[in-house]
């Protein structure tokens, strides 16, 4: 009975709400909605917020639970107002299933075979996460603080090399402060009542490797044209096997992909980098869509609580890919945009300086 | 602090080549760069001038220590995750092979670009860090054992542990105190007292000094003692250690 509470509470508040709540994003940003994209959105808002609240929490030392209930609080009723306001739309969203079918029925045998070898790559990635362990000792860190904050209600409170307690964060707990990615996943084990360490190396993985490809989606889409489907699914296959076989060294961005993607650093080289790279070109062409930069705003903020390396880099690619922007298109205001989506960055960046 | 361009150098060389390693990668990734941005504009003005102007901007010597170091704290090699190897060169194998006409042409430039992709790099799940799970938790079974074992005599053991497990315990359970833990050999809290890195170097040893040891305990009331066969074992009783339990090859001693 327990087991199937688990797998419901891990469904609704990693898969179902995200995706709602997504929708619902995209819907108001882009007008269109497709299920990927709602799952990537909705996550990318679900850790924004965690940002949002936990920073202050931490330096407030807070109760952990303060802030779960306020962060789930918020989640619903985003859940509810997404429905309500889409209630029409949202059946047509469900029976997406229909055009999928559609979609496939399209394709060349090519096109399918490539389909068929992309998701058998990436669920055999999926399958090594889930049966396979890559021991890493920066967990001793990051999972001990998850450990005790479910244990002790507290947050970056205990040593967690010892379990002493502390009066305020200090060492590099300081750094996890500005960027409590493991709070998030103590969050996510506390409702659902999975064992942080469980959460962290078993749960997460494979639906944080489906966001890493959903990135590279939203990166596709961007590189090549509307109907250009065959390049798209090649591009897939190829980053799928590429991430794979092009393990460079330790610390190349593929390596972190696969052997410890539940560490917030790897997710910002997994999943951040290849959608902001996916995400911010389109302001070349719509340099005003201002609800699409309120977007690319919650993406700098759900990178600022994943690593320090989230702040810099997202920060650092914005503002770089923008600035050349606004020189080709001489509008100053693409400029002026997204610095105003660096505020996240800006704030947490002076805060992760300051420790 | 003033540093010298020697040093600054020095330091691009040992973070460009920590981060690349020893495969083909960098010269794959710059051919992919360059012939994208000579052949395709749509990348050159989404992506080309943004990334060419991050990386100048990355090896402007200059910066190096004001700025890029201290944004990444010292790990400055973390900026190569900016590359997207994965991306730049995919896309420039799509864009080689949609170039081409003949189709059986496509499907053998296809063929290469995936052995070129073997080729460069490494099968990342070769990787000596990557085995077997033992337990849903994905730690040592013998870690999880033991914790077990000490959870099921004390509510809240504390515990000094030898070896390369360390770091695993208190990923088990948060109610498993330690003497040390990780922070003797690479986390960065603080270790107030130089004899808890001493007694960490000090159990490693295959006869260690009990009386430095059990004073150490003693002081911050550590209960047990988790290490593998000791040749001097036999003095620790003399010192109140009595030989609780035996779990794959370690010892676990109770104080008292």
């Amino acid at each position: 009975m327990l087991t199937i509470y688990k797998v419901i509470q891990v469904l609704l508040w990693l898969v179902i709400f995200p995706m709602i709540i997504g929708y619902g994003i995209q819907k108001w940003a882009e007008k269109n909605a497709n299920g990927p994209y709602a799952l990537l959105y909705g996550t990318m808002f679900g850790w924004f917020v965690f940002e949002v609240l936990s920073v202050p929490a931490i330096r407030l030392q807070a109760a952990f639970h303060y802030v779960v209930f306020m962060w789930c609080f918020i989640q619903i009723i985003m859940v509810i107002g997404v429905c309500y306001c889409n209630r029409d739309c949202l059946k047509q969203f469900c029976l997406g299933g229909q055009i999928r079918k559609g979609f496939l029925k399209q394709r060349t045998v090519i096109e399918i075979v490539l389909i068929l070898l992309t998701c058998l790559i990436i669920i055999a990635q999926m399958g090594m996460y889930v049966f396979g362990m890559s021991r890493d000792d920066d967990d001793a860190r990051y999972v001990a603080n998850a450990v005790a904050a479910v244990a002790n209600d507290t947050m970056l409170l205990t040593n967690p090399y010892t379990g002493e307690t502390l009066d305020a964060p200090v060492g590099e707990l300081l750094k996890d402060s500005v960027s409590p990615w493991m709070m998030y996943v103590a969050a996510i084990s506390k409702i659902s009542k999975i064992h942080p360490a469980i959460m962290t190396h078993t749960v997460l993985p494979p639906i944080l490797l489906l966001l890493t490809y959903i990135a590279y989606l939203v990166l596709a889409n961007s590189l090549f044209e509307k109907d250009a489907h065959k390049k798209k699914i090649l591009f897939l296959f190829f980053v799928s096997f590429f991430v794979m076989f092009a393990s460079v060294s330790i610390y190349s961005a593929t390596t972190f992909s696969l052997t410890r993607i539940w560490q917030g650093k790897s997710i910002v080289a997994a999943v951040i980098v290849p959608l902001i790279y996916g995400f911010v070109p389109r302001f070349l062409e719509q340099q005003t869509a201002y609800k699409q930069y309120a977007v690319l705003l919650m993406i700098n903020g759900a990178s600022c609580l994943l690593s320090g390396v989230g702040i810099v880099l997202s920060g650092l690619m914005v503002g770089g890919l923008l600035f050349t922007y606004a020189i080709q298109t001489r509008k100053i205001a693409v400029l002026v945009l997204g610095m105003i989506c660096c505020v996240p960055n800006l704030i947490t960046g002076l805060l992760y300086m300051s420790v | 602090m003033k540093y010298d361009m020697s040093y600054i150098l020095l330091q691009y060389y040992v973070q460009t080549k920590r981060y690349l390693g020893g495969d083909f990668i960098l010269p794959l990734y710059l051919i992919c760069f360059v012939y994208l941005m000579i052949t395709n504009k749509s990348f050159r003005t989404k992506y080309g001038y943004g990334l060419l102007l991050i990386v100048c901007a990355f090896y402007v010597p200059y910066l190096y220590f004001p700025l890029w170091h201290r944004l990444f704290g010292g790990i400055t090699w973390r900026f190569f995750w900016i590359l997207c190897e994965a991306f730049v060169c995919c896309y420039a194998f799509i864009d080689l092979i949609v170039r081409l006409k003949n189709k059986a042409l496509r499907i053998v430039v296809v063929l290469l670009c995936l052995s070129l992709i073997v080729v460069s790099g490494d099968f990342v799940y070769q990787s000596q860090k990557f085995s077997k799970a033992e337990n849903p938790y994905k730690l040592l079974q013998t870690v999880v054992d033991i914790g077990d074992y000490l959870l099921s005599i004390d509510e809240q053991p504390k515990i000094l542990v030898q070896g390369k497990y360390v770091s695993q315990y208190r990923q088990y359970s948060d109610a498993i105190h330690m003497l040390y833990g990780r922070d003797t050999t690479g986390g960065s809290i603080p270790i107030e007292d130089a004899r808890i890195e001493q007694i960490s170097k000090e159990v490693k040893n295959k006869t260690i000094d009990i009386v430095f040891v059990t004073q150490v305990c003693q002081e911050y009331d550590v209960k047990y003692l988790v290490v593998k066969k000791k040749k001097n074992r036999d003095e620790f009783p003399k010192y109140g250690w009595r030989l609780i339990q035996v779990i794959d090859k370690y010892y676990i001693y109770m104080r008292g």
